[in-house]
């Protein structure tokens, strides 16, 4: 699940100063469970846009904006009122908002914030598990990324950091993950896993946008 | 010449003294700090707490060797340096005669006076370990970038004796001993107690363990050191900078300096005693201290 948080409205309103006709558009899948881009987000902001004076020629929540396919398909039905606009609002992640201006070949705003990669504990607990460095290490490391977990990112840890199992860096009581990983390895009776030394992750394996292709 | 540190270490009690680099362009500020230190073997470059953007440990580790003449242990963290920045400074350090590293992971910029800077930790500390003895070993990293020259390099870490839980700071270790660690220096530590635990836990490591020593120049720098929750200042130390606190000026400072020397004294005896490596003493603000407390030791 792709988590996303509302940009403020002094934020959305300074992007949308130069533009009067508007299209807002929602997101049917991550934004409607975080509640940042499903038909209430939208409706509301529609509502505040009329307060600011914006000419809202349309609004809809496409079912997944970050499928170009899918978003020629479902802006086919305000064809016109996409074509007019001075600008679509897209509340949905990064990815939505520049698919849909892939798709529309329209000027697009985006109205959230793309925070992480997350998992859903239940609707407004959102937790951040990966950061898509494209090797992933969840085999040696038990299940758990040090990655994201680990404030440093660190591949052999503990650090100086820890401080009663708890990361001293990141606030509100977090345990150390290098400690849960030696406590996993423990439990299975593998103390000496937590003697290897995880290479450097191979820094080239991200550069510029990544593409998969078949 | 080379890698008397090292030896030294094997063979008996070694004292070394520990300076802060600074945000500053006045090399003075670091060279006289370790010449007012008077007899030690040693001096550690570190990077100063919670400051981001001291002068590179690795060109002042340098200067240090040339104005003083003293074998220097350059401290290195992972914080703001990618591998090859690493590699750079590490040859840079041994192109100004320093071959001894002490190698951490290095604190968040997030706990630091420049909160925003990017956290870079593009290798580890154990990464870097491996990374130090493998060019002294081979003439080439890990990854096979060849350096030219003999390397001949020396590497240690810092050690928390006070870590709970102890039994993954203990496995911490034993990886980098794998390595080849050379020596460990414990995080600033007061109590001989927790040492001796300590070193019952790492003595099968086989790595010399320096233990940190951390004079205090007032009660001030005590309690805002004791906020660490790493370190317990004893309360009878506090008590003693306290009754200083009475006095004035040059008044205050001798008995400040007196309760230090009384209690390091007889600490650092207890080290000796203990069979541990050596000491390293660090007085920020207050090196000559280091002289007096050098001079007070049995040799």
């Amino acid at each position: 699940m792709i988590i996303t948080v509302a940009k403020s409205d002094e934020e959305v309103r300074r992007a949308l100063e130069p533009y009067r006709d508007i299209v807002v558009i929602g997101c049917g899948t991550c934004a409607t469970i975080c509640r940042t881009g499903g038909e209430d987000q939208v409706k509301e902001m529609v509502e505040k846009l009329v307060g600011w004076g914006k000419n809202v020629l349309a609004s809809m929540v496409v079912e997944s904006p970050c499928d170009v396919r899918i978003d020629k398909r479902d802006l086919r039905r305000i064809e016109d009122e996409v074509e007019k606009a001075d600008a679509l609002l897209v509340m949905s992640c990064g990815v939505g908002v520049q698919a849909v201006g892939e798709a529309s070949g329209k000027k697009v705003l985006a109205a959230l914030d793309t925070v992480f990669l997350g998992e859903v504990e239940h609707i407004g607990r959102f937790l951040e598990r990966c950061r898509e460095c494209g090797m992933c290490v969840l085999n040696e490391t038990e299940g758990l990324c040090p990655m994201v977990l680990c404030a440093k990112g660190l591949m052999n840890g503990p650090c100086e950091d820890m401080i009663n199992g708890k990361c001293g860096v990141i606030e509100n009581d977090v345990d150390c993950v290098w400690v849960k990983v030696w406590e996993r390895m423990k439990n299975e009776g593998r103390e000496d896993a937590f003697l290897r030394v995880n290479p450097p992750l191979d820094r080239s394996v991200k550069v510029g946008a990544m593409k998969v292709t078949w | 010449m080379e890698l008397k540190l090292k030896d030294s270490l094997r063979k008996g009690f070694t004292l070394i003294g520990q300076v802060n680099s600074a945000r500053t362009v006045d090399v003075n500020v670091v060279v006289n700090a370790v010449k007012s230190m008077g007899k030690v073997s040693a001096v550690i470059v570190s990077e100063p707490q919670g400051v981001l953007g001291a002068a590179n440990t690795a060109v002042v580790s340098g200067v240090v060797k040339r104005e003083t003449g003293m074998e220097v242990i350059c401290q290195l963290t992972c914080r703001d340096r990618n591998r090859a920045a690493l590699l750079s400074d590490v040859l840079a350090a041994k192109m100004l005669g320093v071959d001894c590293f002490l190698v951490t992971d290095g604190s968040h910029p997030k706990t630091s006076d420049i909160p925003q800077a990017m956290a870079v930790f593009d290798l580890d500390s154990a990464q870097l370990v491996q990374m130090i003895k493998h060019l002294s070993e081979k003439g080439e990293t890990p990854a096979g970038h060849k350096a030219e020259g003999q390397l001949n390099l020396c590497v240690g870490t810092i050690a928390f004796p006070a870590a709970s839980p102890i039994e993954v700071e203990v496995r911490r270790l034993e990886r980098m001993a794998r390595l080849g660690l050379d020596f460990m220096v414990t995080y600033p530590t007061f109590s001989i107690e927790a040492l001796n635990r300590f070193q019952s836990e790492t003595k099968r490591l086989d790595v010399p363990v320096i233990v940190g020593i951390r004079m205090l120049q007032d009660v001030r720098d005590a309690r805002r050191l004791n906020e660490d929750p790493r370190v317990t200042v004893p309360p009878e130390l506090i008590a003693s900078l306290e009754k200083a606190e009475t006095l004035k000026g040059e008044g205050k400072a001798n008995a400040c300096l007196e309760a230090n020397l009384n209690f390091f004294e007889g600490f650092i005896e207890a080290v000796k005693s203990s069979g541990f490596a050596g000491c390293s003493i660090h007085a920020p603000g207050i090196e000559q201290a280091v002289s007096r407390l050098v001079s007070k030791l049995k040799t």
